[in-house]
């Protein structure tokens, strides 16, 4: 029993770390209509920010207030000088165009930090071991299910409550008819992909004590980013909440039960899906 | 106009011809990029037309270097007898994914065909005592033609040299045929083909199909090559170097691919004998590629010499 | 004479199968009905023109004739076989051609490429075009023989970006005609089109062969009397009206909707 709880919140970790990469990835494709795979990338650079903030100043706190930073001034360069022209190019070309920052920016960071695996250790008040019904947790692991609820929630408040938001679901109907009633639309979709690239630098902070931050990190979270957001619908945020926790309990229960198949698992999943609802689960059908 | 394309092809035989002379190092490197060449020619089919942007494509390649090495190895059979082998199981293995990622397309069809290919790679790392898992499958013994052995570099250009003409020439052939017109059509305008009367999921399995088998073809030739296979081989990486190559290259034109490989592989060994950031370069050109030169570099000159031409009229 | 809608057959003393029927066709997008127990015929020969105000539901009637649309319940008969829920290819091949109200066509090919490729469709099963090159010039051929017909005659190995808006309208209609299709499916043929332009699509329609039957959804009126022998008044995706211009002009509820002018 402690066995499955464990797995269970180790599912809710994975699970949140998928979900704040996936929500900004469904957001960008669903307001913009643009696909960005080097999503990866501010996940991994927010990691390396945070060790070289706990560098610095020995203080979490500080890495998860500032370390997505970086990711963001990285995104709004490449959005406003390397996207915006190919608005009008379709996904195939913003693939090809962001699969070439994958590669840029893993030198980069390559460059900035050599090739040394690094690690990060949670903060004081985080760390050490909570019972759980007969299992012990890490701290740490249930501040980061926690982190993800609370940034779902906030999200979730964002885009239904607030009148960015309203601006952003407009955004997402009609982009002509948006600007028509005045909402500055370039701007919008500059913001919405900082926000995306944001939620994946924070993703990468607050996954660092956890996963450790190395080069590779960013095709690591990539992929399984990608099933999920292809799995619950590209576009749609809530798909990306259901297919978070999905294919994080598939593959963590996957990896502990059939540990021979620890990678087919997903990609199973992801086939299986497809294959039945080609636009995901709760996807919209864009052109 | 209509002899500068002869006049390209001599030429390209030319050099082909005159590679021996440079010794065996550069005529390595000469083979690697036609083999490269020819397996980014294959992708070239699929991306450039009829459409379909595949990120799976390192498992028909792999498929059937590792048909020709492990046959060799476990069971010392020929490698002629392998090639035959390989070419036919990544064209049954094309056909197999094609099937399924047929039916959906753009980002869905990106993700299930990478999907498939890095189940094959998670078979290969498990299948340890057939694929030899990351360590791979060493001790293949290259085959002989002609009662000279592969193992000799000059020899060993010349079939993949023969190879890559082999495959340029049937590309050539295939866009130029009603079937290719079709492959073109479906990459302009996929909803208008349907209208006007073609079952388009066919032919799209047909030209995943094809670009499966000719991927198979590289494969093989890159086991005659290396002598040595490993699980990356089938990683997914792979797949993203190939549709760099088709993109740099122009995927517009079946030459294009080629020139791409060229370019990339060139570019890598320049880089990493400098520094180990090649990464870098190769990301940066391509971004640069994608943005400002998207027919290409070949697509670029083809583009070139018409208007030149045209303007000698 | 019996046939369904309340149609009437136009030419006196000829009688014309029917060529496609729809039987109580619905579709419906959750709560939104698009088309509401649609019944309509088309027989040989016959010009039939689709008219009703913006949302009517004409266009999603075409796309479920064509097979781009699954209807919710009805059928779709062509020649007496269920077309319900065949492929766009399918029912191409069957003889039902169709135009697209955007223009829809081969943009990065030839003029005559584009009509060429509707032509090889025509000519068979896929292992065909496994033959060599020589047959693409009996297609062409017939691909410029079909747009002397549309009008459409000089330089045809310009690029269709070159083509006027007018000229390009004229090349979905060679398109679709390239197939040798029984019944002609138009979306709004002269949108878009200037005045003397309509009135050559008007002549060009006129001078298509007779036996061809013409389904078409139009706004200008002007086209719609010229050629239509039955006129079928759609609103709020149901059939309100049906019969010949005459019967239609004198129909109170059509006047009501359409309040005597265009839409």
């Amino acid at each position: 029993m402690d066995f499955i709880i464990t797995q269970l919140i180790n599912s809710l970790v994975f699970g949140s770390l998928l979900f704040m990469m996936a929500a900004g990835l469904s957001l960008i494709f669903g307001l913009m209509n643009v696909v960005n795979v080097a999503h990866g990338s501010f996940f991994m650079v927010g990691a390396f920010t945070a060790y070289t903030i706990m560098q610095w100043s020995g203080n979490f706190w500080i890495a998860l207030g500032v370390g997505w930073v970086p990711s963001v001034i990285v995104a709004v360069l490449i959005e406003r000088f390397f996207i915006k022209p190919l608005y009008n190019r379709g996904h195939l070309d913003q693939v090809l165009l962001t699969f070439g920052f994958i590669y840029v920016l893993a030198d980069i960071t390559h460059y900035l930090w050599g090739p040394e695996i690094r690690n990060i250790s949670p903060p004081e008040t985080l760390s050490g071991v909570i019972e759980v019904a007969g299992a012990y947790i890490p701290r740490y692991r249930l501040f980061l299910v926690a982190f993800g609820g609370v940034v779902a929630a906030l999200l979730w408040w964002f885009l239904e409550r607030s009148r960015i938001g309203a601006m952003v679901r407009a955004g997402v109907d009609d982009a002509a008819t948006a600007a028509g009633i005045g909402i500055n639309v370039p701007l919008l979709f500059g913001c919405i992909f900082a926000l995306g690239a944001g939620l994946a630098g924070l993703g990468g902070v607050v996954a660092s004590p956890i996963l450790g931050v190395y080069l590779g990190m960013d095709i690591e979270i990539l992929i399984p980013a990608f099933i999920v957001v292809v799995v619950g619908g590209m576009g749609s945020l809530r798909g990306a909440l259901v297919a978070s926790i999905l294919v994080a309990v598939v593959d963590t229960f996957g990896k502990a039960y059939f540990p021979d198949y620890a990678l087919f698992m997903i990609y199973l999943l992801m086939v299986v899906v497809l294959l039945t609802r080609p636009h995901g689960l709760f996807g919209i059908a864009r052109g | 106009m209509k002899f500068l394309r002869p006049a390209v092809f001599l030429a390209l035989i030319a050099l082909l011809g005159l590679a021996p002379l440079a010794g065996d190092y550069t005529l390595g490197i000469v083979a690697e990029i036609l083999i490269y060449g020819i397996f980014a020619m294959s992708l070239g089919l699929l991306i450039g037309f009829t459409g379909l942007m595949s990120f799976g494509h390192a498992a028909f390649f792999g498929i059937s270097t590792y048909t020709v090495i492990a046959l060799g190895v476990h069971l010392g059979i020929s490698g002629w007898w392998g090639m035959a082998a390989g070419i036919c199981l990544s064209a049954l293995a094309a056909a197999f994914v094609g099937l399924f990622c047929i039916r959906v397309s753009g980002i869905p069809f990106l993700m299930l065909t990478m999907a498939f290919s890095q189940l094959l790679f998670s078979v290969a790392l498990k299948w340890r005592n057939v694929t030899g898992g990351t360590d791979g499958l060493t001790g293949f013994v290259r085959p002989t033609l002609f009662g000279m052995s592969l193992d000799d570099a000059v020899m060993r250009y010349a079939v993949v040299a023969l190879g890559f003409v082999l495959v340029l020439g049937f590309l050539w052939l295939l866009v130029r045929s009603p079937l290719g017109s079709i492959f073109i059509g479906i990459r302009d305008n996929e909803q208008r083909m349907r209208a006007i009367g073609y079952p388009v999921q066919r032919f799209k399995f047909l030209a995943f199909t094809i670009a499966g088998t000719l991927a198979g073809v590289g494969g093989a030739l890159y086991a005659f090559f290396n002598a040595f296979v490993s699980t990356d081989i089938l990683h997914w990486a792979l797949s993203g170097d190939a549709i760099i190559m088709v993109v740099l290259g122009g995927s517009a034109t079946v030459f294009g691919p080629a020139v791409g490989a060229a370019i990339f592989l060139l570019l890598k060994n320049i880089v990493s004998s400098h520094n180990e950031y090649w990464m870098l370069w190769i990301g940066a050109t391509f971004i640069l590629s994608v943005m400002f030169l998207r027919q290409g570099v070949w697509g670029f000159l083809v583009g070139c010499a018409q208007s030149a031409l045209g303007k000698l009229k | 004479m019996g046939l369904p809608g309340g149609l009437r057959a136009v030419r006196i003393g000829e009688t014309q199968m029917t060529l496609l029927k729809t039987e109580n066709l619905c579709k419906a997008f959750g709560k939104l009905e698009v088309t509401r127990d649609v019944n309509i015929s088309v027989v040989e020969g016959e010009r039939h023109v689709i008219i009703g105000p913006n949302g009517a539901g004409k266009t999603s009637l075409v796309h479920q004739l064509t097979g781009q649309l699954q209807p919710t319940s009805g059928r779709v008969l062509f020649k007496n076989v269920d077309i319900t829920n065949a492929a766009p290819d399918q029912i191409c091949q069957m003889g039902i051609g169709r135009t697209f109200q955007k223009n829809n066509l081969f943009r990065s090919l030839t003029v005559q490429e584009n009509v060429r490729l509707a032509v090889q469709a025509k000519q068979g099963g896929w292992y065909e075009c496994l033959r060599g090159v020589g047959i693409r010039t009996a297609q062409r051929e017939r691909a410029n023989h079909i747009l002397e017909q549309i009008q459409l005659t000089h330089d045809l190995l310009r690029p269709v970006s070159s083509l006027s808006y007018g000229e390009q309208r004229q090349l979905e209609i060679a398109i679709a005609m390239a197939a040798e299709p029984q019944l002609l499916l138009l979306d709004e043929p002269t949108s878009g089109m200037s005045p003397a332009e309509t009135d050559r699509m008007i002549e060009l329609l006129r001078s298509l062969p007779s036996s061809l039957a013409l389904l078409m959804i139009e706004h200008d009126m002007k086209v719609v009397f010229s050629l239509a022998d039955t006129i079928t008044v759609m609103y709020y995706g149901e059939v309100l009206a049906s019969g010949t211009p005459q019967e239609i002009q004198r129909n109170s509820r059509v006047r009501e909707v359409y309040l005597g002018g265009k839409h």
